[in-house]
Formats: C-alpha cells, structure tokens, sequence
C-alpha cells in the first residue's frame, strides 16, 4: 500500500510503501476512495497538536470494505473506551481514552486504511465518494457545532471553509439567516456558492479591527497540545 | 452578540483567546467549544444530509500531492473542501 506519512512535525509528508494492513476482528481493511484534508491534519502536521509519530494522517475517509464491497465512512472518532463517566453518559466525544483517526491510528491519507467497525458510517448514494468525504468531519463536526450554536434565526460563520461551505446550507435550509466573515483578499474562501431560499442583498465589506494574538507559554489544558 | 447568544469554537486548536470586558459576556452570552464527535451525531448528520439539499464542493489532488494540497490549505486557497484521491 501506499501512504502520506508525517515523520515528524514541521516536515513534509513522505511517501511510503508497506505491507496491506490486516484487519483483526471487529475492524475493517478499506480500501480508501477518497479521504479529505482538515485543518486539524495542518495542526498535526506542523505540531500544533502531538501524537505517536510516525503518522498517517486523514480522517476523512471514504472508501470500500475489501471483500465486500461496502462503501463506508472513517470519522476522527475512531474508537473509545466505553466506560470512562463520559462513555457511560452519552457523551463519548469526551471519552477520557480515545483514539483519533489519523492522529493516534493510521489514516486515509493512503491507499488502504483499517478501522474499527463500531466507528464507521454508511455513506448517502447521493454523494460521490470525494463529495462525501468532507461530511466526515467539516460536515460533521461543523454539525455538532451548528447544534450546539442553538435556535437562533440567525447565524454567523467566521471564515468560510470546508466546515462553512456545509454548515451555510444546512442553516438555510433549517430556514435560518446566515452571515459569512471572511478576510479580506481571502479569494478561496468567499461564500460565493451559497444559495437562499429568500436571497437578501449581501451587506456591504467592512473592515473589523483585529489584533494579532501572540502564542501563549502556559500549560494547555488539553492532553495533546505542546508544553511549551 | 444578543443576549443569549453563542460563540462556538469549533477548531481542535486556535490561538489564545483576547481578554475582554465581562459586559460584554454578560446577559447570558456564552464561549464554548466542540470536541470531537458521537456516533449519534454521525448518524443524525449523514441522515440529515441524505434528505435536505445539501452539496460539497472539492478540490481534488492525487494522494502523491498532499503537501501541495496542504499548502494551499493553510493559505486559504482551497475553495470549498481539497480531497486526496490514492
């Protein structure tokens, strides 16, 4: 097989070969159709976040079950521990011993992947194997978030990326106003392909102040993040 | 922000967030971030997406060109999602 891997943070992926992973029992070998790219594989290639290493990241996986045929989707939750107190009250993004697709297992930046069955998803006939791909975390994730944003009319997305792209359409359709902050220059990320059901005039460009924030030297709260 | 309004942080990762006046929190405005993913939330998006009209847009790059892809990515040139096709 065939694989992007990071050797260590800050340098470029490295193509390598290898043996075809086998799957154990309960995972899947999946040959990878397509996978996404993240932000989150940018902070883990630059070392913004840190895990075993080397790594194969990718965790926007969409591709067959070898032997099957099956089409399915790898999402970053990859496996938890399921009896930690966040496990047993339904809130297993929390899981106090996960493991992260394409952060401390293997990803789909590759020609095959293994993957624990439990954490896989069906994927919609409507989407082709690379429009699927980015539901699996910018769609997804970005839905949780949408979520949790709560009922509001109406919504502001600050920059307009994978997750944004997704996220606009899905508020619109929830019937919902939806306001877009990008930088300016930033041509790649302007939410032109956003459509409404009732369009309103866009509201003309205005600057916002902003203020460069620099780089904190305390302790971060979160497992992964660099002592600095 | 209106009172009761929310900031969700949906990034693994991000530069220090700037003090600021509590006024400007108070009336039940509140900070707070996603990790991660449940099944669940698998579930209820991927069933969501199969019934409401919902599209991606991609950028599609073969695997051997990853670091291209994530380059670009990083500058903000990527329109819509870049996908790695092996």
């Amino acid at each position: 097989m065939r694989a992007m891997q990071l050797d260590r943070p800050g340098a470029p992926l490295r193509m390598v070969e290898r043996p075809i992973p086998v799957a154990r029992p309960g995972e899947l070998l999946i040959e990878v159709a397509a996978c996404g790219i993240c932000r989150t594989d940018l902070h883990i290639a630059d070392g913004d976040i840190e895990g075993p290493l080397p790594i194969v990241p990718g965790h926007e996986i969409v591709g067959r079950v070898v032997g099957t045929g099956e089409r399915v989707g790898v999402p970053w939750l990859g496996r938890t521990c399921g009896h930690c107190p966040y496990c047993a009250s339904g809130r297993e993004n929390l899981c106090d011993d996960p493991t992260f697709t394409g952060f401390t297992r293997h990803g789909g930046f590759a020609s095959h992947v293994v993957a624990d069955a439990r954490y896989c998803f069906p994927i919609p006939d409507a989407f082709g194997d690379a429009e699927a791909a980015p539901l699996l975390c910018a769609g997804l994730i970005g839905y949780r978030a949408l979520r949790l944003a709560g009922e509001g009319a109406a919504i502001g997305l600050y920059g307009f990326g994978a997750a944004a792209h997704i996220l606009a359409q899905v508020a619109l359709w929830q019937g919902r106003r939806v306001h877009a902050f990008t930088r300016p220059g930033d041509s790649g990320g302007k939410p032109s392909r956003c459509r409404s059901a009732a369009p309103r005039p866009p509201i003309p460009p205005r600057r916002l102040p902003s203020r460069s924030t620099p780089r904190s030297s305390s302790l971060q709260s979160a497992p992964w993040c660099r002592r600095r | 922000m209106k009172k009761g309004g929310r900031v969700v942080c949906a990034g693994i990762h991000m530069t220090d967030i700037p003090s600021f006046p509590y006024a400007d929190l108070w009336g039940e405005r509140s900070v707070l971030s996603v990790a991660n993913l449940t099944r669940a939330d698998g579930a209820e998006f991927l069933e969501l997406v199969a019934r409401a009209p919902i599209r991606t847009r991609t950028t599609a790059f073969p695997l051997d060109r990853a670091n291209e892809a994530l380059a670009l990515l990083r500058g903000g040139g990527i329109e819509g999602a870049a996908v790695l096709v092996p």
